[in-house]
């Protein structure tokens, strides 16, 4: 009697899928449940934003980086606008650094509250996500009354912020934060504690530090496997060195292995509460003062090239600008956080299941407009 | 619904008004009566599978903070008849390469194998379609019926993903037949007989509450409860709707199912819940007894049939709950999670239960309270 | 040990979860029902949630005001994507005031012949608001404009009697004497870029 052999499937997890969160296809190898290899498919939202900063002068280039990443508009803008300041010699005055920080951390509460929200929903439940969206709608209307938009703020200008703070601006924040720290709690009590939802992703697909630093991983997938690496700290900017905060790290959370699902998932949910320390910090200590740097109104860089990176929600966005002494860059190279994270996926994937890969891709936040730019 | 001897005189009544009609020989009055009486069964469970779809809505909307449906109708009551008569008019598409006598026929097994046990729930003393000797054999039995439907539509859709969720359940239900299946043992240990009606009777006690199976000892109680998660997932319900998790296979076996069969695999699903609830009332809860609920009086009997349905509806609200609240289940910890924590605790309880009647016998309420002879 | 803690943990923890929806079931909803609710005006009595109209600054649909248009370019050439087209012709010299609270003045020699936002291709970024030295172009917060023709996105801000007026006002001013006109050419362009650089601070 031969020996029982099983064939390798291969299944299409197309660019329509309910819980690849975006435009990303994967052509699965799977044996029965588990996955053989998942080769990733990129470039359905491709729209050549480093051909377009080409072709635009450097301020008109910041609504496109808007929709770098449009859950994390703010920490885009300011990347390009710290790119450019850089690279001109332009510096920022402070009252805007301080409307800098409170909105970019605004925007990471925001961010991360949407991927912890698809990660639960991608796991099955459906009301934490609507929950988490309910919190979100009030950042969203903190930021329509500053600068008028929900989602693509173009905020940031190169060398400051655009609008100053309406009036009681600040008040409100204030009654957000008051409103939603609670809510972290009740949060944890309808799904992070669940123990259905931990015991699906706390064992699950655990990245070892030194994999997360050769796959080039950042932000909170690298912190949630163990090292303890935030720009914010580690390579300052604007005025966190002013600040207190924490930097939380994955430490295998709820008896998990360190580096799992569960782990970059805690992160997000323990960053949550720093960014809410980092405002009220901000709030209690904004000086009055500028909101905009003067800036030429052509503005034509010294010849020159720069890399500068800040910390979004994502992790690491960096921009290398290379300027020929013209109105326009001559070259743009935008480095995202999703794109290492999509590239571990392959290798990651290979032994666990399908709904594990769900997981995995929910955990690591890869979202598609990051990865193709 | 009514007993054979007043079907009798029904007979007697038709035939004397027009005497023409004795010469139809007995068995076509037979057949055109239970004809009717499953037109009725049919036509009260599809309504309440569609009311049920609308409440579930309306609840799913206020878990989640927001109003459910409220367009269509009052409160959005007809939004489900508007969505049955929008699937009619739907285009019938049939994929290509899929198997064709086997995919029409598969929604139609599905909905028969759900609305079969509908004959025989006890709705109240005197109401009831058929009281089988076998009940809940009977209904264990064709609720079965479901797997193979359930499978063909997987296989037939030519879908890979559709075979998948089809594969998925099979091993699913098949399983959680053993749990469900002892548990019942359980309950028919304690009422003695498998005739659904003979077990409501047999929970008859004082208030009309304290004589339920799920009072009679601490093994039933948690018995109840090992059926209640079984009955859970044989209706492929979240915590366990693996088979049709739509954020990890769009939607499982009914991928490819479009219009009036897409509904017919919903419908069953629906009126599942409200079988589910009805099936766990009549084993544990006892039926239609409760406060008032005298089966010798019309009054009594009216009684009964509104406590049946009260607690029918009440485990209705519990499946909706928990579906909106928890994640699913991977597929190797849902079949963990029988064979190694259900199947055990069923077992005990069943032999426990044994243990219990033999030394309190026939006492109600935990051993404290004597039913009456 | 394990098991019993296992399903300890497993009834506590969905329990609790249970309880959070259940108090949310009790909490009355967000929903605001649009379009029964004016968003731009809400008057909702005994509502207790959290909507504000749509705010002041809200970027809704451009509009122009076309009077106090000096036809310098800045809005067309800070686009990132090119979506304002317009034409305009010389005319007789006047002083246009910022509709901007500080109400600074600047030279107006050309007239609009043409204006054309396309709003499908607008980006809603604000940018050519904060360039206009006169504040004439400026955000709306309407956004209800949805259309079954692409072409009707295009907003038209100059009527064809209006163009055809200024370009008889054009001709009129061209038919004026000469010497007139030398004197007229580098005057705008150093006010205009002196106005710019005070723009920007």
């Amino acid at each position: 009697m031969s020996p029982l052999q099983t064939d390798i499937w291969t299944l299409n997890m197309g660019p329509q899928h309910p819980s690849t969160h975006g435009v990303i296809r994967f052509v699965l190898k799977t044996d029965g449940e588990i996955i053989a290899d998942a080769d990733p498919d990129v470039g359905f939202l491709h729209r050549g934003l480093e051909k377009i900063a080409e072709l635009v002068p450097y301020p008109s280039f910041m609504p496109y980086t808007d929709r770098l990443d449009y859950l994390a508009a703010i920490n885009m803008n300011w990347a390009w606008a710290l790119s450019v300041e850089r690279l001109a010699g332009i510096e920022v005055p402070a009252r805007a650094e301080h409307l800098r920080v409170i909105t970019a951390e605004l925007n990471r509460i925001a961010s991360h509250l949407l991927s912890v929200g698809a990660l639960a929903s991608d796991m099955g439940a459906f009301t934490p996500f609507v929950h988490a969206i309910r919190d979100r709608e009030r950042i969203n209307d903190l930021f329509e009354e500053l600068c008028g938009a929900r989602l693509t703020f173009n905020y940031c200008r190169i060398g400051g912020v655009s609008l100053d703070a309406p009036p009681g601006w600040f008040d409100r924040v204030r009654g957000f934060l008051d409103y939603y720290e609670p809510m972290i709690d009740v949060f944890n009590r309808l799904i992070t504690d669940n123990k259905i939802f931990v015991e699906r992703l706390r064992r699950v697909a655990p990245v070892s530090a030194e994999m997360a630093i050769a796959y080039g991983l950042v932000g909170p997938n690298l912190r949630g496997s163990g090292v303890k690496f935030d720009l914010r700290k580690d390579e300052p900017y604007g005025i966190y060195p002013q600040l207190e905060f924490e930097v939380p790290v994955g430490r295998g959370y709820r008896d998990g292995v360190l580096g799992s699902c569960f782990d970059r998932y805690m992160v997000r949910i323990e960053e949550l509460r720093q960014c809410i320390r980092i405002i009220r910090q901000c709030l209690d200590r904004i000086p009055e003062g500028e909101i905009q740097a003067k800036v030429p109104k052509v503005l034509r860089p010294a010849k020159g090239e720069v890399y500068c990176r800040t910390e979004a929600p994502r992790g690491e966005v960096g921009f290398y600008v290379i300027s020929n002494g013209e109105k326009t860059p001559a070259r743009v190279k935008i480095r995202t956080g999703s794109w290492s994270a999509m590239s571990i996926i392959r290798e990651l994937s290979k032994g666990w299941m399908i709904a594990d890969l769900v997981a995995i891709i929910g955990s690591l936040d890869v979202i598609a407009p990051e990865v193709d730019r | 619904m009514m007993m054979q001897e007043q079907l009798n005189q029904g007979i007697h009544w038709v035939i004397g008004q027009a005497p023409v009609l004795a010469q139809v020989p007995e068995w076509a009055w037979y057949l055109a009566w239970m004809l009717v009486a499953g037109s009725v069964v049919l036509v009260a469970a599809s309504l309440v599978a569609g009311i049920t779809s609308w409440v579930e809505r309306r609840i799913a909307g206020r878990m989640q903070a927001r109003i459910g449906p409220n367009r269509v109708g009052p409160r959005g009551f007809f939004q489900w008849i508007a969505d049955g008569l929008k699937s009619l008019f739907k285009e019938d598409v049939t994929p290509a390469n899929a198997d064709k006598p086997l995919f029409r026929l598969a929604p139609y097994l599905v909905f028969t194998g759900m609305f079969g046990a509908w004959a025989v729930l006890p709705y109240s003393a005197r109401l009831y379609a058929a009281d089988l000797n076998v009940g809940i054999l009977y209904v264990m039995a064709i609720t079965s019926l479901v797997v193979i439907g359930i499978l063909m539509g997987g296989w037939a859709s030519g879908n890979k993903w559709g075979l998948f969720g089809a594969l998925r359940s099979s091993a699913q239900i098949v399983s959680y037949e053993v749990p469900a299946g002892l548990a019942i043992a359980t309950a028919v240990a304690l009422s003695g007989s498998l005739s659904l009606q003979e077990m409501v009777r047999a929970q008859a006690g004082p208030l009309g509450i304290l004589g339920w199976n799920i009072f009679k000892s601490p093994f039933a109680f948690v018995a109840f409860f090992v059926y209640f998660i079984a009955a859970v997932a044989e209706g492929n319900r979240t915590p366990f709707d693996l088979p049709e998790a739509e954020s990890e296979l769009v939607a499982g076996y009914n991928t490819e199912y479009s219009g009036m069969r897409f509904v017919f695999f919903f419908f069953a699903e629906w009126a599942n819940l409200f079988l589910i609830g009805a099936v766990s009332t009549t084993l544990f809860l006892g039926g239609w007894q409760g406060p008032l609920a005298n089966p010798d009086t019309w009054w009594g009997v009216m009684i009964g049939a509104g406590w049946f349905f009260l607690k029918a509806c009440f485990f209705v609200f519990v499946l909706i709950w928990l579906r909106w609240t928890l994640p699913r289940l991977r597929v190797d910890q849902l079949m963990a999670m029988c064979w190694k924590y259900l199947v055990p605790i069923a077992f005990v309880c069943l032999i426990g239960t044994m243990l219990w009647m033999s030394v309190f016998g026939d006492r109600a309420f935990f051993g404290l309270v004597a039913v009456g002879p | 040990m394990n098991y019993f803690r296992n399903i300890w943990e497993a009834i506590s923890s969905i329990a609790q979860s249970m309880a959070v929806t259940l108090r949310t079931f009790f909490t009355k909803p967000e929903t605001v029902q649009y379009p029964e609710v004016d968003v731009l005006n809400p008057r909702m009595p005994g509502y207790s949630g959290h909507l504000k109209p749509v705010s002041e600054r809200f970027r809704g649909f451009l509009t122009v005001d076309t009077d106090a248009c000096i036809s310098c370019h800045q809005c067309a050439h800070v686009c990132p994507v090119d979506c304002i087209q317009f034409e305009s012709e010389k005319g007789p010299k006047t002083t246009v005031k910022s509709l901007r609270p500080d109400g600074k003045e600047s030279p107006k020699t050309r007239y609009l012949t043409r204006f054309d936002i396309h709003l499908g291709r607008c980006m809603y970024c604000g940018l050519c608001t904060e360039v206009c030295p006169t504040g004439c172009i400026h955000f709306t917060r309407e956004f209800r404009g949805a259309a079954g023709d692409y072409h009707k996105l295009i907003h038209h801000f100059i009527s064809p009697e209006e163009a055809e007026r200024v370009r008889k006002m054009a001709e009129e001013e061209a038919a004026k004497p000469k010497p007139e006109k030398p004197a007229k050419e580098p005057k705008p362009s150093e006010p205009a870029e002196a106005k710019a650089e005070a723009e920007k601070k």
